[in-house]
């Protein structure tokens, strides 16, 4: 155990991993490039269910397992290095100092975790709504009813800009009241323990169709609460960090 | 003069400033280039212009806005006395400058993607970063082909610029999110900025892991294929497209 432990705290092997890491997404920047509409599923699907669809095309799956294999190397040694970073900033009554690197790194491995959430158990339906009707939304109990769908664009120098989509929709859960609902895409709106988003995308859809985007991901708390720990750590760092560099 | 003018005028401004700063003594250089940035800048401002209306988001085109930014860098190692990072800066500038300011800019619209302002700090926190990786990118190559001693430079580059980076895959997630619903999507342009983080907070490690500054130069040179990834997106995805369907 003490070997192990002594392994992992090993900075060069937190580079090393890192180095693969980069490369290994980079392998799969290729593989992606190639293959843009099976990937463009996976954002809306768990990534095992999405892997039953893909399993007899193991090149297209298999740097995501060596991708999950190094994260999950990539977290313990981050956990390991900070923990016994820590434990000397302590000793030598600098955590001052040092803080902005160690809430990075607790943020990194935060933002893992969300991550892995929303990849395993985060739930995504992409369905159409068409004004004037009531569509279910698989695996959710809900309904949204559409009660309009409106498409902004302008003509400007001659070319038709597309400024986005508005819909006011219904959203009805079983046993509850109907929650009302007025969403604009960028502009997506949290309600039932769902957040509720417009798409981009109408290709094929006529003027009173849109496609909504209904998600629940708890991974996404995680990634928020890493965000603002990275961001508080920047401020840290270069605000005591660099400044005690400078002055060696 | 339209736009394109404008820009192409800064372009031949870049280019003497890289000649004036071949010379040992003067400020012939650093006032060129200062003319030739205030030449980008308005070209950019007047690309926010459209139709009467001022859309900031237009501003920032990752190619159109890499060269404000690399002359800037360019002209602060000069006004600090670092002459030798300032030229190779310099040298940078010129090539991303031919490479972006040559073909005429597509007209920009406004659409809906552009209109939250995260995204707008998303495209200018991401062009600084870039600027930034391009600039270690080229001052590592110096170290390795002409044995310039440039590491302490490239080393502020990439502590800047993976700063700026963080700070822009969090904006990007959260533009992301809002306009997606995902912060993070399976696609190529999320990954390959992954694969651009894990490899400069390997490099942000490297001294502590007792690196040699040989390997440290050979990567941070290598970052400049996945930053190109990102600056020439389009280009690169339909080559690898291209070939894909060559070599099936």
């Amino acid at each position: 155990m003490k070997r192990l432990w002594t392994f992992f705290s090993r900075m060069d092997l937190g580079f090393w991993l890192l180095i693969l890491t980069s490369l290994n997404l980079f392998v799969g920047v290729m593989v992606t490039t190639c293959h843009e509409t099976l990937f463009k599923k996976l954002n809306f699907m768990n990534l095992p269910a999405w892997i039953q669809t893909v399993a007899a095309r193991p090149g297209l799956y298999l740097w995501m397992i060596t991708l999950f294999v190094l994260l999950l190397l990539l977290a313990v040694n981050t956990a390991v290095c900070t923990t016994m970073y820590t434990r000397t900033a302590v000793r030598q009554n600098r955590l001052t100092e040092r803080l902005g690197i160690i809430l990075f790194h607790i943020a990194f491995v935060i933002a893992l975790g969300g991550h892995c959430t929303s990849e395993f158990i985060g739930l995504s339906e992409q369905i159409t709504i068409d004004a004037g009707t009531t569509t279910r939304v698989p695996g959710t109990g809900l309904a949204i009813e559409t009660v309009d769908v409106r498409k902004l664009t302008s003509t400007i120098n001659g070319a038709e800009a597309r400024l986005g989509i508005e819909a006011t929709l219904k959203a009805v859960a079983p046993g509850e009241p109907a929650v009302p609902l007025k969403i604009k895409t960028m502009e997506p709106q949290f309600s039932l323990g769902y957040t509720f988003h417009l798409s981009f995308m109408d290709k094929g859809l006529t003027e009173d169709q849109a496609q909504l985007i209904v998600r629940r991901d708890y991974g996404l708390m995680l990634i928020v609460l890493a965000g603002i720990t990275s961001l508080i750590a920047i401020v840290l760092y270069v605000r005591f960090t660099l400044r005690e560099r400078r002055s060696l | 003069m339209n736009e394109h003018g404008i820009l192409i005028v800064a372009l031949v401004l870049y280019t003497c400033s890289a000649l004036f700063s071949l010379r040992p003594k003067g400020r012939a250089g650093d006032i060129v280039i200062s003319l030739g940035i205030m030449m980008n800048a308005v070209g950019l401002i007047m690309r926010g212009f459209v139709d009467g209306s001022w859309f900031p988001a237009l501003m920032i085109d990752g190619k159109l806005s890499l060269p404000l930014f690399l002359a800037l860098i360019a002209l602060a190692f000069s006004l600090t006395g670092r002459k030798t990072p300032s030229r190779v800066v310099a040298f940078a500038l010129v090539l991303c400058s031919f490479a972006a300011f040559l073909p005429d800019p597509a007209q920009a619209l406004p659409s809906a993607k552009t209109q939250l302002p995260v995204g707008t700090a998303f495209f200018l926190t991401e062009a600084v970063s870039i600027a930034l990786f391009v600039s270690s990118g080229f001052l590592a190559l110096s170290a390795l082909l002409f044995h310039r001693d440039t590491g302490w430079d490239v080393r502020q580059c990439i502590v800047w610029g993976f700063v700026m980076f963080t700070i822009c895959q969090v904006l990007g997630a959260v533009w992301a999110f809002a306009g997606w619903s995902y912060p993070f999507s399976w696609s190529s342009r999320h990954l390959v900025s992954a694969s651009v983080w894990c490899l400069y907070a390997a490099l942000l490690h490297a001294g502590a892991a007792r690196i040699s500054q040989r390997v440290q130069h050979v990567f941070a040179a290598a970052g400049l294929v996945p930053v190109s990834f990102i600056l020439f997106y389009h280009e690169f995805s339909r080559m690898i497209v291209s070939l894909s369907e060559m070599f099936p």
